[in-house]
């Protein structure tokens, strides 16, 4: 109930952000702009309609990330530190209320934040596509040599493959905002920026990382190290769908198999995180 | 917290961890799995298309808009396409196709600019980067395996086409017609077009392999009447036509088999299938009139029981070539080639159809031929010992010093001359090489040998002789005529 309690509030302190608003406004008025993208190449076999729909899907599903990452990033450097900078820290923990209790508090308040967040840019999303396939010109080649065209489809005005990429992103965040949080606990919110950023950008390239790892024959300092990064460095690149869902003939065999998978991934690294945070801030002098 | 708690917390921690690294493990396999075509680009491949890729693009295909980046680049692309700037085109592809490896119609256009649009001051391409092209399409493949789409191109466009490999060519037809479609706006399953089928029954008539493509005939006449009962309110570009041609072709086929070989039970068939054909047809047409003809000549043929067949009857093609150096880099290739002489037309078993002698014959002097027009000679000249690279990933890195460039050249009244001129574009031939090899060739199949030119020498050239340069290891089971010269470097210079 404490911690139900804390997290409403954290929601309500995040939600009333000026930053937070801003970045959502803009990235939803940006979807709805999507709309208008055109790309009908003159020397491109593929019918225009098909194309600007899966740039619509992309630029949504990417621009949702990018709102996720920043809303994430601003939202959660501060959530820890600027209590603590208010002094409004003692007033809480003064009460019958737990450190770990007002950990878990605040991160539930941030995921809270993020799932309104994704889910109003999601629901912006799913009508700009909608708004597309519907007036789409659905008579589409599927063929290379444009002779036969046979059994051709319109373009399917639900596309369930759009729901995962936006849980997809919701997932990675979840991971991201609980870095973030564990690092709130020891750094001021500038470094914890910029960290938080870094720890992004690795994990985005992870599958570099992983490359990097087995290709390093005979130093095995670098073998370690990549190693060490690419399974300690949360792996932001297994969220990363987008494009599979996004070309029907590369189906995932199993969607909510792997999707199931990256959760309980995501989940596992957050606790880790948690766990983390919770020691550490046990320990920390307020 | 008290101590106990503390340490509890830690060793909670510890196994949240490990079964953190489990989950991570039951997940990398499956990524592998989805990922596993844009494996073929190498991790060092990756860093240098990175460096060709602009900073503000690099940041925003890492925050998730890579196919958004990737169709800006593909407009790009298209600037440059219209601007006639090739060359700028394909790192571009490039790019596209590390960032989006399921878009089908870049791996397509790349292919056919790195295969075409690097041409010379004469127009001919620079033939060193087909092996490119091929691994380009390779890699598209991997990456998008289940669609016939990029296995056709392959198949058709470049070893039937460009390289001639029609063993190859055979190989990813097949595949292809393992392989339907999908439509790009709904992403559902749709059949593979009809002509897929109908070009791998082309393609085992190329390579002679007759059972298979009467088979293939059939199958395809098949999945036609199977697309057009499925898709009887959809489909707007399968009709009763697609029927026709797959009868006009198998009849054909048949016929032509009988003609050329002697085969009875073929010429029956065949005209069973002509005679279908004919019903559809309005009056009489010449279709029908050819269709009736032949059964006549059928029929006669069967009563007299006489041995026949057109490629029976051996004929000299009296190949020659000669090579003249004009200038330093430019030679005239030029020589005599006996393909076709009208008079090789009369009697003719496919003549009952074709009529072409006979109407050739009435013709007034003006329109009357003495040969019958067709045939391509192809020539190629290349470094001593070139082979062709087989490149198992995307390479950019050609050989520049290498030299390879091959044309054909049209023979008229039983001759052929061309000037090839390779003295203005140094960038695509060096001549680095001591020794060259120049071949001249004659094929029997198509596009070097149409037809009408098969009527008389055969599918595999089987009537073709030549005192000289009678070849039948070019091509494997047929008859070829091949003529080769080692050059010095300083006799072509």
């Amino acid at each position: 109930m404490i911690i139900w309690s804390i997290a409403k509030t954290t929601f309500g302190d995040a939600m009333r952000k000026k930053v937070v608003q801003i970045f959502l406004v803009v990235a939803m008025g940006l979807i709805i702009i999507s709309l208008s993208f055109s790309q009908a190449l003159s020397f491109s076999r593929q019918e225009g309609s098909a194309t600007d729909i899966m740039l619509v899907k992309s630029f949504g599903l990417g621009l949702m990330a990018l709102a996720g990452w920043l809303i994430s990033l601003v939202m959660g450097v501060s959530l820890i530190p600027q209590e603590i900078e208010r002094r409004t820290i003692y007033t809480i923990l003064s009460k019958p209320v737990k450190r770990f209790e007002f950990i878990i508090g605040k991160y539930l308040g941030a995921m809270l934040t993020l799932a309104v967040c994704v889910g109003l840019m999601g629901v912006v999303f799913f009508g700009v596509v909608i708004a597309k396939a519907h007036g789409a010109d659905v008579s589409s080649a599927t063929q290379t040599s444009g002779i036969t065209n046979v059994g051709s489809h319109g373009a399917d005005i639900w596309d369930w493959n759009m729901l995962w990429g936006v849980v997809m992103i919701y997932l990675q965040f979840m991971v991201l905002s609980a870095v973030v949080i564990l690092f709130s606990v020891f750094f001021t919110p500038t470094v914890n920026f910029f960290m938080g950023l870094g720890v992004y950008i690795v994990g985005v390239m992870a599958s570099l990382t992983e490359t990097l790892a087995t290709t390093q024959d005979g130093n095995m300092i670098l073998k370690w190290f990549y190693t060490i990064i690419h399974w300690c460095i949360p792996n932001f690149d297994k969220f990363n769908v987008t494009n599979t869902l996004l070309h029907p003939e590369a189906h995932i065999t199993n969607v909510a198999n792997y999707t199931g998978k990256v959760a309980l991934y995501g989940l596992t690294y957050t606790l880790v995180m948690m766990l983390l945070a919770v020691i550490i801030f046990e320990k920390k002098e307020v | 917290m008290g101590e106990g708690k503390r340490r509890l917390l830690i060793v909670l921690t510890i196994a949240m961890f490990i079964a953190m690294v489990a989950a991570q493990s039951l997940v990398d396999p499956m990524q592998v799995a989805i990922r596993k075509g844009e494996k073929s680009v190498s991790s060092s491949d990756n860093s240098e298309l990175m460096v060709q890729l602009p900073g503000q693009f690099v940041l925003a295909s890492a925050v998730g808009f890579k196919e958004v980046i990737a169709g800006a680049l593909w407009v790009r692309a298209d600037t440059f396409f219209h601007e006639g700037e090739y060359q700028a085109i394909v790192p571009i592809v490039r790019l596209v196709t590390w960032l989006d490896p399921h878009n089908i119609d870049v791996f397509t256009t790349g292919a056919w600019h790195l295969d075409y649009n690097f041409v010379d001051e004469n127009q001919l391409s620079d033939k060193r980067y087909i092996p490119a092209s091929v691994a380009l399409l390779k890699e598209g493949i991997a990456n998008n395996p289940n669609i016939w789409d990029l296995y056709f191109e392959l198949a058709w466009t470049h070893y039937n086409k460009k390289i001639g490999d029609q063993q190859q060519a055979l190989y990813w037809m097949k595949k292809a017609c393992e392989h339907d479609g999908y439509d790009v706006n709904s992403g559902k399953k749709v059949d593979r077009p009809e002509f897929v089928d109908r070009m791998l029954a082309h393609q085992y008539e190329k390579i002679g392999d007759f059972d298979n493509a009467v088979k293939q005939w059939y199958k395809a006449r098949k999945r036609v009447e199977h697309i057009l009962k499925k898709n009887v309110h959809t489909s707007e570009y399968v009709d009763a036509s697609s029927l026709d041609v797959c009868d006009r072709n198998l009849a054909l086929l048949l016929l032509r088999m009988a003609w050329r070989y002697g085969d009875m039970d073929a010429y029956k068939q065949g005209i069973d299938v002509a005679m279908r054909v004919g019903k559809h047809d309005r009056g009489m047409s010449q279709w029908k009139q050819a269709t009736l003809a032949a059964k006549k000549d059928y029929e006669q043929r069967l009563a007299s029981g006489k041995p026949f067949g057109d490629v029976r009857k051996p004929i000299d093609a009296g190949f020659q070539v000669s090579v003249k150096r004009l200038s330093p880099k430019v030679l005239l290739i030029s020589g005599k080639l006996n393909l076709v002489p009208t008079s090789e037309y009369q009697n003719l078993a496919s003549e009952c159809f074709t009529n072409w002698f006979a109407e050739n014959q009435k013709a007034d002097a003006n329109n009357k031929v003495a040969w019958r027009d067709g045939s391509r000679v192809s020539w190629m000249l290349a470094d001593y010992g070139y082979k062709t690279p087989d490149l198992k990933t995307f390479n950019w890195k050609l050989d520049n010093n290498s030299m390879v460039v091959w044309d054909s050249i049209y023979v008229q009244g039983g001759s052929f001359s061309s000037k090839i001129d390779l003295s203005k574009n140094p960038d695509f031939y060096p001549f680095k090489a001591k020794k060259y090899t120049l071949t001249v060739w004659v094929s029997p199949q198509q596009p070097s040998s149409p037809d009408f030119i098969q009527d008389r020498i055969g599918w595999k050239g089987e009537a073709l002789t030549d005192k000289n340069y009678l070849d039948t290891k070019m091509l494997p089971g047929s008859r070829c005529l091949k003529w080769e010269k080692t050059i010095t470097r300083e006799q072509l210079l």
